[in-house]
């Protein structure tokens, strides 16, 4: 069997180009290599399904897995962990962990889909404090990865002149990012927010179920437009999991999410491992060859439409368990009373 | 029509003797007639009138419940304004399709999304079935002189102290089958003695519940439903490969029942939708209910007995029934530990 760095050299190698290697190859490849170094993912494998012959047949994990204190989720030594990355839990709740060996397959793979799908090549703004003053954050690691820049401060708020400033002063287009909270915030703080400049973006991430917020996307993307004049139409919405290391990406309404060719999903019926028919509504499987540390294959907890081999995110069921990077704003940002004080 | 005649027609839209209801105007008013003439109490006499309109906002899930609200609104007199879910309740339809006129003209049904707020208004009392959030957000829309009467979410447990004749597992299979175990009633988890072997027990309620699944399996469930059982039974699953202090059990390619084994005897909250979790009894019950303790409803017993029922009665159930019959109180019960037709009339003096 190839050692972590040899399968990691094929997968970043795929990466860069699609035809140096074949996804369901590596995929198993990458799941008989964490099966083999992973004590905990290899008695769920077990007790689930034989040896798998495609990727479909690997069995997700539950990311329920990524919490237990008991077994860590890594094919790696515990000695190697040289970063990780917190899911945000609630209040009592105990929070997930992503450890990583090194942040080479997750960088590589944040980069190359920015790229790859083409999205804008613009200055990123995030409504986010820094890496710096929150490392456990997976959403913010991404941002600096993509080269943004802070405006909330360590102490968690919101640095306002400063965003202003920005604005009024930027003459050229740029990226606003920031969980969906985060601009709930920021539009409801009462603060003037002038107007992106033309041809701006917003990139938001996160949702806002299990907040107590009740908002539909339309409504959300129209108070973008209607605060930060940024049309509908160059609003992107990324998702992504702390559990993972590859994004995927819908820009304006009722789009499909978008992922590259190292990423694959399924979108399974409950209580079985069968897929729905395409146009029907399941759980959202996610197979990413990025997550060679932890688990290739991971089950989330998001209802998804199956369109063709895409899907269209549906988000979580209201009553599951709240979650999500931004719900930890919500929280943090609620306590500071965003920009005051 | 008077309370005699009133009772005689619910009773038989109910298929029950006439002499329950009676009894439970007795036994709430102090006399089965206080509704209708004046009735010595103490050295003056009285009278009941019914509180109304009433208006009774009921869930879907919760059919009998609702049944139960309506009947003795209409026990009592009242005029009875119901707000349904938008898909309406076939068994609340299908009870007032067969009372008398004189019984359904005193009914008004709505199927709206919103409820009105001339209903809200005017409803001298007003009874709500649903969570929390609901019950707060009605609350806040009511006058000081309206009644109120919640209901909102409570959780039901079972206790198996012995099973010598092997038949606790189909009893608890039924009270978790009934109704999908919807509403407030139906057992979560099933704490068994310990020298009873519970993680036996479990295999054995699984058996039962895959039996009685076969010929009543559960009707349809939502997207939403069914995914919150997947989820959670995905977790359990990765729990027992790695835990052997966990085991689960499933229906093969479905969700349509789930048991989980855990030596852990903390209460763990089901999904619903016949997915049920199996402990060992702790020395402390009320320790193992912790957080829960005020939300407790039912404790369904086997084997059943007064004496034990009064020990029970200190982790703070409001009803402990035997096992086997958790999904259908009697209708001399106090729902949520309250009288039901007292707070449904206010009384006229004379003397």
């Amino acid at each position: 069997m190839n050692t972590y760095t040899q399968i990691e050299s094929q997968i970043l190698s795929f990466i860069d180009n699609e035809k140096s290697g074949n996804f369901d190859d590596l995929i198993i490849q990458a799941h008989l290599f964490q099966k083999e170094n992973c004590e905990p993912l290899r008695n769920y494998c077990e007790s689930v399904c034989k040896e798998p012959e495609s990727w479909r047949d690997v069995p997700p994990l539950p990311t329920e897995a990524f919490k237990d204190s008991n077994g860590k989720i890594i094919s790696f030594s515990e000695k190697q962990i040289d970063s990780t990355f917190l899911t945000s839990g609630t209040t009592g709740e105990m929070k997930g962990s992503h450890h990583f060996c090194n942040l080479k397959l997750y960088e590589k793979s944040i980069r190359t889909s920015w790229s790859n799908l083409q999205l804008p090549e613009l200055p990123l703004i995030c409504l986010t404090q820094s890496p710096t003053a929150s490392p456990d954050s997976s959403l913010i690691h991404m941002l600096a990865t993509l080269g943004g820049k802070f405006s909330i401060n360590s102490s968690g708020h919101l640095e306002h002149s400063k965003l202003e400033l920005i604005i009024r002063k930027s003459k050229r287009p740029f990226i606003l990012a920031g969980t969906a909270l985060a601009f709930l915030h920021l539009f409801e703080s009462g603060e003037n927010i002038p107007p992106l400049p033309d041809n701006s973006w917003v990139m938001e991430t996160g949702g806002y179920k299990g907040s107590g917020r009740d908002i539909t996307k339309e409504n959300f993307y129209m108070m973008i437009n209607e605060n930060l004049s940024v049309p509908i139409d160059n609003i992107i919405n990324e998702y992504s999991m702390t559990e993972l290391s590859s994004q995927f990406y819908s820009i304006g309404i009722h789009n499909i999410h978008k992922g590259c060719h190292w990423v694959k999903t399924r979108i399974l019926k409950p209580g079985s491992d069968e897929e729905v028919p395409d146009g029907e509504i399941g759980l959202l499987a996610i197979y990413d060859l990025a997550n060679l540390g932890s688990s290739v294959s991971i089950m989330t907890n998001d209802l998804a439409k199956r369109k063709g081999n895409a899907f269209e995110l549906l988000g979580r069921d209201k009553k599951s368990t709240p979650r999500g990077c931004s719900r930890a704003a919500d929280e943090m940002l609620s306590k500071n009373k965003y920009g005051h004080k | 029509m008077d309370t005699n005649k009133r009772a005689t027609a619910l009773s038989k839209a109910l298929d029950i003797h006439v002499e329950t209801l009676l009894k439970i105007v007795e036994k709430e008013l102090g006399h089965r007639e206080s509704l209708d003439r004046f009735v010595s109490y103490g050295d003056i006499h009285t009278r009941a009138n019914p509180i109304s309109p009433l208006l009774h906002i009921v869930s879907g899930n919760t059919p009998a419940a609702a049944i139960q609200t309506i009947t003795r609104g209409l026990l009592v007199g009242a005029f009875n304004q119901i707000k349904l879910p938008s898909e309406g309740i076939q068994e609340v339809e299908d009870f007032i399709e067969k009372l008398p006129n004189d019984l359904k003209s005193l009914i008004e049904i709505t199927r709206s999304r919103e409820i009105s707020t001339e209903w809200l208004k005017s409803a001298k009392g007003v009874i709500v079935f649903g969570s929390d959030d609901t019950v707060r957000e009605i609350e806040s829309q009511l006058f000081p002189n309206q009644i109120f009467i919640a209901h909102n979410h409570k959780v039901s447990i079972a206790v198996i102290d012995s099973d010598k004749n092997k038949e606790a597992a189909k009893l608890a299979a039924l009270d978790i089958t009934k109704y999908d175990q919807q509403g407030c009633l139906s057992p979560h988890d099933i704490y068994v003695d310990p020298k009873e072997q519970p993680r036996s027990f479990a295999a054995e309620l699984a058996d039962a519940l895959c039996e009685l699944n076969s010929t009543h399996p559960p009707t349809e469930r939502t997207i939403e439903e069914n995914i919150r059982i997947d989820n959670l039974r995905r977790s359990y699953s990765f729990r027992s490969s790695n835990d052997t202090s966990v085991q689960i059990w499933g229906s093969e390619s479905n969700t349509d029942w789930t048991v989980v084994y855990e030596d852990e005897s903390q209460f763990a909250a089901s999904p619903l939708g016949r997915f049920v979790f199996v402990k060992p009894l702790p020395d402390s019950l009320e320790d193992a209910l912790n957080l829960n303790k005020e939300h407790l409803s039912t404790i369904a017993l086997y084997p059943f007995s007064i004496q034990r029922a009064e020990s029970l009665s200190l982790c703070g159930a409001t009803r402990i029934c035997p096992l086997g019959t958790a999904q259908d109180p009697s209708f001399f019960w106090h729902h949520d530990g309250l009288q039901n037709i007292a707070p449904l009339v206010h009384w006229t003096d004379a003397g």
